[in-house]
Order: structure tokens, then sequence, then C-alpha cells
């Protein structure tokens, strides 16, 4: 045997063709799909067991167990694990290579068998050609079918939509969505910030994409300025239901023996709603202006912002002094002549809608904390001008400011996400709950009396095959061929 | 124009209406499974007619609670967990009633979507609190809402459908040709009532990708992320890619036949666990601590 630098480099090449094929026809099977998608599952699994983004040490500290395989596996970060992504990538080529492979197949009619097994069939009354003309006036006029060109002895109508070009269609709208899983993986990043009232602020990212990271730190601060003209916090009052928690106490509530009440309580205020009234400016151009909500976010220059709460400045003044101390609420403020540092709460403010539709605008007010050891000791309530003393101090909240926390966020896959999503959806909804239904019949003479032989399917919810043939017999009874089913084959 | 006091006790006059038609349904629907074991171990037809009638009466009560609840809350009640169990209970026996229209004298799947309806409406009057509470901002989305409705219609449609299997895959080995019909079940009509099983999953699946796809919308809208991993979120998942073998396992001739009907079975109990264990039931089994989980 020639063992020449060519004969082997031609074996390679012979070998590696030959394991591409194999990897391609094994890509093109719906058994590799179920798989893949088999494996998919547990790794999901493994996701929910496994807490995420928790430090290996947090784990074994918290005492969870299988660390060795947690380590090796990176189940704690399981879902940007190689090993995740590998199969989720997998299972993406599974899906391009079946969607390519059956491309063709959309524009190839049938194919139809040149013989169906008849599952129906009738006796007629008339003769064979006049027989076979009410046959197609019925499919065609009265059941909306339309006539197939096929190369079977039998004839082939159809109605309802092309199934196989659906199919197609929700495969490749999912195909799409992993386009856009991939976009968000390589390219997406976010970031919080704050917007002090009437100010502008810019985005300045602290981070940048997965894939753009490997050249540049982080983007650029942006061009435009958000500026928050107004934010507003909206509040329902909410009463408390006073039901039991034990078994047998509901138990006589629904026996009637005793009723649930609704009450009001003190303070029963709920957050219905906060707004930011937000423009985006350049210069001393007003590029657009939003009142952006929980779930209505702005979207400007490819960002994204999402209003995640609101942070309060609380200003301070201590014994009337007018030079006002400030300090976000919830952090530690230490105050002149005072040991231990004060906190205050979350202001209230804005509107608050009563139950019995009476709308009003608060008064504002905070609530003061002083620390006492490891914990806090609660002074109480008090109304923005109003004081509290505290050793001989008198403490007032003179006034405050809300500014809004966005969380912002760059994501050009959310978009593809969507356009996918629609495709997928909509495609398997018409063919899911459409379909399409075939029929094919063959009328024969036999002793003097013409058979029709019926044979109808269907794909998808739309058309049953029962109401179809029930349908035909019913017109064909009208028409008086007087139709009589006879079980198949006799 | 009314005073609190009034709009409260009015409130909480609904609501003990809204309870008592809720343990009526709950009645209604413990007596069709009873009815429908008596049926499994009598053969008695009698007893799956009966069976059948109160389960209809159980949704009565119940399609009357929900009306209740929604006029009461001004919004579609399917929220909390008290509201989507209730949801559940009665898209399960109404989605059983519907797709046994047709069927003669069969009762059997009845035990097990009885038991499911029964279940999830005592799991919500024991363990879940009736109250109307107020939306938080971040839950005001009719994404969300579409989300809830629909995901736990599909799950009540995936429970029928494997309570048509289960039954399939335990009668079928006693369903000869030539005998005289098994529980209503022949060897002519006992494909078809397979199929039934593979249609549910048909139509059910629409709804739980579309329930998937809010939930990705309404989490973009809120948080900025259209998906997170959370405990949640990944269930849903699961029990969708369980389905999703189950639709391609049927178009596999080797795998249409008991293999594709484990996956059905498979996909009902990651629906249960959901349900009426919680997400992180596994992690709790296999004593996995659960930390800090799933930074949104
Ligand atoms: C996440 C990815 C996928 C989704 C969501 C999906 C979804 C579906 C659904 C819902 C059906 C059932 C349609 C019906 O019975 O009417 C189906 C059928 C099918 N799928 Fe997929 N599929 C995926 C991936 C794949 C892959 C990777 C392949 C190729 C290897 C594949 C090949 C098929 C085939 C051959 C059918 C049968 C089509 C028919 O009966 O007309 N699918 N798919």
């Amino acid at each position: 045997m020639n063992y020449s630098e060519e004969n082997i480099r031609s074996a390679l090449t012979e070998r590696l063709h030959s394991a591409i094929n194999r990897a391609y026809l094994r890509l093109a099977s719906t058994t590799t799909a179920v798989c893949i998608l088999g494996l998919m599952c547990v790794f999901y699994l493994a996701g929910t067991v496994f807490p995420q983004g928790v430090s290996l040490t947090e784990y074994i500290n918290g005492g969870g167990g299988f660390v060795f395989l947690v380590a090796l596996l990176d189940l704690l970060d399981f879902f940007t694990s190689p090993v995740f992504l590998i199969l989720a990538f997998t299972l993406f080529l599974n899906l391009l290579v079946c969607v390519y492979e059956k491309y063709p197949s959309l524009f190839v009619k049938g194919p139809y068998p040149a013989e169906f097994t008849p599952e129906h069939s009738v006796a007629l009354t008339q003769d064979l050609k006049e027989a076979f003309e009410k046959v197609r006036e019925v499919f065609v006029k009265e059941l909306g079918f339309r006539p197939v060109e096929s190369e079977s002895r039998w004839n082939v109508v159809q109605k309802g939509l092309p199934c196989g070009l659906l199919t197609w269609l929700f495969h490749a709208g999912a195909a799409v969505c992993f386009l856009g899983f991939i976009l968000t993986y390589l390219f997406a990043y976010d970031g919080t910030m704050r917007l002090a009232p009437k100010k502008a602020s810019t985005v300045v990212p602290r981070e940048t994409g997965r894939l753009k990271s490997l050249w540049t730190a982080k983007d650029g601060p942006t061009d435009f300025h958000l500026y928050l003209d107004e934010f507003v916090t909206e509040y329902s009052e909410y009463p408390d239901l006073d039901y039991p928690e034990d078994r047998t106490a509901r138990l006589a509530v629904g026996l009637g023996w005793s009723s649930p009440s609704y009450e009001l309580r003190e303070d029963s205020l709920f957050v219905k709603d906060w707004k930011a009234r937000i423009k985006v400016i350049r210069g001393n151009n007003t590029l657009r202006e939003k009142t952006a909500e929980v779930n209505s976010p702005l979207k400007y220059g490819g960002y994204t912002f999402y209003l995640a709460g609101w942070a309060d400045t609380v200003k301070v003044s201590v014994d009337r002094n007018p030079i006002l101390l400030e300090v976000l609420s919830g952090d530690e403020i230490f105050v002149p002549g005072l040991l231990d540092p004060l906190v205050f709460g979350d202001v209230k403010s804005g509107r608050v809608y009563r139950l019995d539709g009476r709308t009003e605008d608060l008064r504002p007010f905070t609530t003061v904390k002083r620390k006492s050891g490891v914990g806090y000791e609660y002074l109480g309530k008090v109304l923005f001008g109003d004081s509290v003393t505290l050793n001989g101090h008198s403490i007032t909240p003179a006034g405050f400011e809300t500014g809004a926390v966005l969380n912002y966020r760059y994501d050009p896959g959310a978009g593809v996400l969507w356009a996918g999503g629609l495709l997928l959806l909509s495609a398997l909804a018409l063919r899911v709950f459409i379909g399409r239904a075939t029929a094919a019949y063959d009328l024969v003479e036999l002793d003097g009396i013409v058979f029709l032989n019926l044979f109808v399917s269907s794909e998808g919810l739309g058309y049953s095959p029962d109401k179809t043939v029930a349908a035909l017999t019913r017109h064909l009874t009208k028409d008086d061929i007087r139709p009589q089913e006879i079980p198949p084959g006799q | 124009m009314l005073n609190s006091d009034s709009i409260l006790s009015m409130a909480s006059y609904l609501l003990g209406i809204e309870l008592r038609l809720f343990w009526a349904s709950s009645l209604f629907y413990t007596m069709a499974l009873l009815l429908f074991i008596f049926h499994t171990v009598t053969r008695a037809v009698i007893f799956g007619k009966a069976a059948r009638t109160a389960l209809v009466a159980g949704v009565l009560a119940q399609a009357g609670l929900i009306s209740l609840r929604a006029f009461e809350a001004g919004r579609a009640p399917a929220q909390t967990l008290y509201e989507t169990l209730s949801w559940f209970a009665l898209s399960a026996a109404v989605a059983y009633l519907y797709s046994s229209r047709r069927w003669r004298n069969i009762y059997l799947p009845g035990v097990l979507v009885s038991a499911v309806s029964a279940g999830a409406c005592l799991y919500a009057l024991f363990a879940a609190s009736p109250a109307i509470e107020p939306l938080s901002p971040v839950l005001q989305s009719r994404w969300f809402e579409w989300r809830q409705i629909n995901m736990f219609f599909s799950y009540a449609v995936f429970a029928v459908s494997a309570s048509i299997e289960a039954t399939y895959l335990i009668i079928s080995p006693f369903v000869k040709k030539d005998c005289a019909p098994c529980y209503g079940l022949t060897a002519e009509n006992i494909r078809d009532f397979h199929r039934s099983a593979f249609r549910l999953v048909l139509f059910g699946y629409p709804f739980l990708t579309f329930a998937i796809f809010s939930g990705a919308v309404w989490a973009n809208n809120t948080f900025g992320r259209y998906w997170s991993w959370d405990a949640g979120q990944t269930w849903s998942l699961i029990t969708w890619t369980v389905f999703t073998i189950y639709l391609h396992a049927k178009s596999v001739p080797a795998l249409t036949g008991r293999a594709a009907s484990a996956f059905n079975i498979i996909g009902f109990v990651s629906i249960l666990a959901t349900t009426f264990l919680g997400v992180n039931w596994l992690a709790g089994l296999l004593g996995i601590p659960l930390l800090r989980i799933y930074a949104l």
C-alpha cells in the first residue's frame, strides 16, 4: 500500500466528509431533536435545583451537597456554562438544518398515493357520469374544497391552509427566536442610574455586551441627556382581610357559620403607580418626552429605560438651622448633637385614591428611626415641617426631592425575538386551530350500482373527517341521490 | 357615593358568597371523584352519568364564583395563587366535559380529572388567601394577565389529556377484538379515544407557547429582561419542552406509541409538581439549600 502524503490527505478528507455527512444527517433528524430537547429538560431541572448566581463558597457554607458535580459542571451559573451553551447551540443547529432540509418540500404538491384505502363507501343511485359531476359539485360548491392535481387514480380535493408551509414557518420562527437569544447573549448589557429632579443626566454604561467586551471595556457616554421633569407616586387605600389561617375555621366560613371581613387600618396605603415624566434632550432641543411607568419604559437611542423605583432625598433642619442636611431615605445620617445616627424612611407624598372614590393629595411625611445597638428604635411618623425632639434637639424634615431610579438596557436581541415569536405563534395557531382537510374519492360501478369510495383525513383541529363525511352525505341526500352508507370493503 | 364602611361590608358580603360557592364547587368535584371511583369499581354506567352531572354542577358553581370575583376585583381573576388554582380547576373540568361529549358510556378519565379539580380547589381554600389584593405596579400588565390565564388554561387541558393517556395505557391491554366493551371502550373506538389525548395536547400547546411569550414580553417591559431563569419561568419552560418532545415523538414512528405516551404523562407530572408542590420542591427533596436565587 502506498502511504504517500497525498493518499493520507485524501483519506483524511474523505473521512472528514463522511463525518460531516453523518453529523448533518443526524442533525436533520427529528429523533435527534427529541434527544436534545430531552437533555435540555434535564439541564433546566438542574438549573431549578441548584441556586443560581451564588459562589461555590456560599453554597458550601449554606450546606449544599454534590460539591464535585457542582464545581465540575458549573451548576451555580449553569445557564451560561459551556455545557449548557453547547447543548443549546446544538439544538439551534438541529433546527437550522431541519428548516433548511424542509425548504424544498414546500414547493412539492402532494405526493398523493396512487391508491387510497377507502374508509367510507356510499352507494349512489345515479349513473357514473352524473354521480361524478354531483360529488364534485358538492365538494367544491357546498363544502368549500378545491380540486388538487394528483397522479392518483383517485380524485383529490382539499381545503384549509398549506400545513407543510405553516409547520416550516413556525420552525423558522423558532430559529429566529434562537437568533434573538444569541444576539442578547453576545451584545446585551444593562445598568442602573438615578435621575435627580430637574437635572440632566447622561448614560454612562459600566458594561458592554459579552462579545464587544473582547475589544472594548465599555461604550462611551451617550450624546443625549435625560431630564426628570416630574415624579409622581399614587397610592390607593387597601383594606386588610380578617380571615382565619386555621383549616377548620376556614371550613366554618364555607358553611356560613362565620364571615370574612375587610377592615381599613391606619396607613393602609398601597403604591398604585409610579410615573416619571422624562425628557430626552440634546443641547436646547427636546428629542422625546414620555411619562414612563413601571410597565411602560422609555425607548431612545437603542436603550430602553425602565422605571425601577424612586429614591428620596430628605432635607433636614436641626434646631431650625436654615442650612439643611441632606440624606437619601434609608441611609444613616449623623446629626450634630446626637450620638446615634438617624434613618429617615421613604417619603410618602402624592395622590391617594380613597376607597370611597375620593382623591386627595397626601400631606408628605416620612418616618424616623434611631440606631440603637445593632437594631433601630422606631421614633414615629413626621409630617414635613413638623419636628421631633431628641436629646433636646429639634429635628425637622424640612423638604425632600424625589428622584427616579432607572434600569437601562441595550439589547439588540429582543426585537429579533419578538419577530421570531410572532412568526412562530401565528403559524402555529393557524396550523393547529385551522389546519387542512384532504379528501380522496373514487367512483366505481359494480353490478350496475355506483359506489362512492371515500378517504378523508385532516391535519390540525379545524376540520373533522367525520363531519366532512356527514356533510357530504347530507348534501348528496338533499339532491336525492339517496346515498346509503355501507361498510367499507363490501 | 357609598362611604368606605358600606364598601367594605359589601366586599365582605360578596367574598362570603364567593367562598361558599367555592366550597360548594369543591364538594361537587369531590362527589364527582367518588362517583367516578364507584363507576371504576362497579362498572355501572349510572355512576359515570351521576359523576358527570356532579362535575357539571361544580363547573356552574365555579363559573359563578369566578365571574363574581372578576366583578369584585375589576380584572381577570387569575393573578394570585387562590385565583389561578380556581381557574385551573374550572378549565380542567370544562376541557374534560367538552372533549368527552361524544363518548358513549366512557367515564374512566373522569377519575383523574375530578381529582385534579377537587385537589386544586381544596388546596386554594385551605392554603391560599382569598383576599382581593391591589396589584403592585409590576403586576399591572395585560401581558402578565394573559400569561396567567393562558398558562393555567393550557395546564388544565394537558391534565385532561394525561388522564385520557393514562386510561388508555391501563385499559388497552384488556380491550380485545370481538369482546364486550370494557368501560365503554372497544377495539374499534379505543384508537379514536387515544387520539383525543393527542388532539388535546395539540390544542393546549399554542396556549402554553403564548403564555411563555407574553410572560417574556411582560418581564421585558417591567424588568428589562425577557428571560431571567427564575424557577417559575424555568418550570414553565420544562413543561413546554416536554410537550414539544411529545408532539415530535408523535411524528417519529419508533416513538409514536408508548414513548410518546410516557412524555405526555411526564408533562402532567411536571404540571402537578409546579402547581401543587411549588417550583423549589426538587431542591428541597435533594436537600439543596435555596440561598439567594435568581437575581433578575
Ligand atoms: C425548539 C424547537 C422546536 C419547536 C418549538 C418545534 C415545534 C414543533 C411542533 C409544535 C410540532 C407539532 C406540529 C404538529 O404535529 O402539527 C413539530 C413537528 C415537527 N417538528 Fe418540530 N419543533 C422544534 C424543533 C424541531 C427540530 C430541531 C426538528 C428537526 C430535526 C423538528 C422537526 C419536526 C418535524 C419533522 C415535525 C413533524 C411535522 C409534521 O408532522 O408535519 N422540530 N415541531
